[in-house]
């Protein structure tokens, strides 16, 4: 309700210069309304409306995203490689995983390939029993756009196990993904005086990073194209 | 002879309100050129980016009234021109009057006038959205405005067309005083710049651009255009002073 206030008290204000303007031409011989008077009058109408429907609508036109600075986001992204790398997936929000997937796999051997022009960091955890699943998450932060971070545009990488080869296979995307976004800024005689910047630029985070979590009994084969990084090992 | 004597507080009243209803014109050229600054906002943005990896292609476009403040300041510029030229200034015959009232219901008008504009160009961003969300089905991001910064956003544009206003009023009173300013001070505009370059130090015009655009102080910031405002109103009065009576 305070929200409204002040808007409340621009457009009273607005509305009571006509008023004021006639009542001081009071007695007086009326001014003849022109064209450009109703002109005038149509466009402060449509504004006054626009405004006043912007103030109930806002939610449906606005996407609410918190914005962010640029020190905030190198701070988020240091912690959740942190997580990752100590694999307290627990310490990760909600909005950074992407996809889990849980297969059933009974081979002794693993290997794990990835299918993409791109790389991805790529974490592996042996659980501590053997229940004879495959758990793997994608977790991504970013991209942020505008200080808005778009971790839900982001499509989540696919991923395929295969029992009859023992393989795990990371899948990139047959499409390229577009991201389209629109950001509504603020005017620059707002943002002369708040610590906004006029412009932020996109920060293009690097790609999904793909949390597989093995059973205790299974042995990892090594793949010289890829780089693990091993949660909880030495190697 | 007459016995009466003259208010000028209330010539100068009648005097503005004449010149609100005789230049009501003016406001019908505010509309058009804040409605072409939205149509051009509309079409794209005030600004863009994007990023292009392996995989993925971001593109954002940003949306905002800047273009429509931008060319309301630009009209309070010319609107103040305009109303020292000689059909304007004509006008102030039909009243008893002299210069020094003359020009101080100009500068009421202008006033007045940038607070016209000032508001409706921050109210424009409404619209903005309003077709933005309705005509091109956009989901924009964004966070909600709130009232402090329309209030700040209303004064400081405000303030921005008066300081337009006032600089245009001073360029047009000096060309009234003499027509070899017409030529005059765009050479010294242009030659300035060229000088800079040619020196290879900073433009003045970039320096005085930091001096306004750059503050981010408020209180500073109003101190130091209501004082520039002040000084090119008073130059102007004084100038106009000194002008014969039809001319």
């Amino acid at each position: 309700m305070i929200r409204l206030l002040l808007p409340i008290i621009t457009i009273i204000f607005i509305i009571s210069i006509p008023i004021i303007f006639v009542k001081m031409s009071k007695g007086k011989k009326r001014i003849t309304v022109k064209v450009t008077h109703w002109l005038l009058y149509i466009y402060v109408g449509v504004l006054l409306l626009s405004m006043c429907l912007f103030l109930f609508l806002s939610n449906q036109m606005i996407e609410g995203r918190e914005r962010v600075s640029k020190d905030q986001i190198h701070a988020e992204i240091e912690e959740f490689h942190k997580a990752l790398r100590e694999g307290n997936l627990e310490k990760l929000a909600s909005q950074n995983l992407l996809k889990h997937s849980s297969f059933p796999y009974q081979q002794p051997t693993l290997k794990i390939n990835y299918d993409s022009t791109h790389y991805s960091q790529i974490y592996v955890e042996r659980k501590t029993i053997d229940d004879g699943m495959i758990d793997a998450y994608v977790y991504a932060h970013g991209p942020v756009i505008g200080g808005y971070v778009s971790t839900d545009r982001l499509k989540p990488l696919r991923i395929a196990v295969s029992d009859a080869d023992s393989t795990l296979t990371i899948l990139s995307h047959v499409e390229r993904q577009e991201i389209n976004v629109s950001i509504m800024k603020n005017e620059f005689p707002i943002n002369q005086f708040s610590n906004q910047t006029k412009f932020f630029d996109i920060e293009l985070h690097e790609e999904p990073a793909v949390y597989i979590q093995i059973p205790k009994g299974v042995e990892l084969i090594e793949n010289q194209d890829l780089d693990l990084i091993y949660v909880g090992e030495n190697s | 002879m007459s016995l009466t004597t003259a208010n000028p507080m209330e010539i100068i009243k009648k005097q503005f309100v004449f010149k609100l209803r005789a230049n009501i014109d003016a406001f019908s050229s505010l509309i058009g050129i804040q409605l072409l600054g939205l149509f051009f906002s509309l079409i794209g943005g005030v600004g863009s980016s994007g990023s292009f990896s392996s995989g993925l292609t971001i593109e954002a476009k940003y949306y905002s009234a800047d273009l429509v403040i931008v060319f309301s300041i630009i009209w309070g510029f010319v609107t103040a021109i305009t109303i020292t030229t000689k059909p304007y200034r004509n006008h102030d015959f039909t009243y008893i009057t002299n210069r020094t009232t003359s020009s101080v219901s100009n500068i009421l008008f202008l006033f007045a006038s940038s607070f016209i504009a000032g508001i409706t160009a921050m109210l424009s961003r409404y619209l903005l959205l309003m077709v933005e969300h309705f005509f091109y089905k956009q989901q924009l991001y964004g966070s909600l405005f709130t009232g402090k910064e329309f209030f700040i956003g209303v004064c400081v544009t405000v303030l921005y067309i008066s300081l337009a206003s006032s600089i245009g009023y001073l360029v047009g009173t000096l060309v009234q005083v003499h027509k070899i300013f017409v030529v005059f001070i765009p050479v010294l505009f242009i030659g300035a710049l060229i000088l800079d370059a040619i020196m290879q130090s900073e433009p003045f015009s970039t320096k005085l651009f930091a001096f306004y655009f750059m503050e981010s102080n408020l209180v500073l910031f109003i101190m130091k255009v209501l004082l520039t405002v002040t000084l090119l109103f008073l130059s102007s009065i004084s100038l106009l002073n000194r002008m014969e009576v039809r001319r």
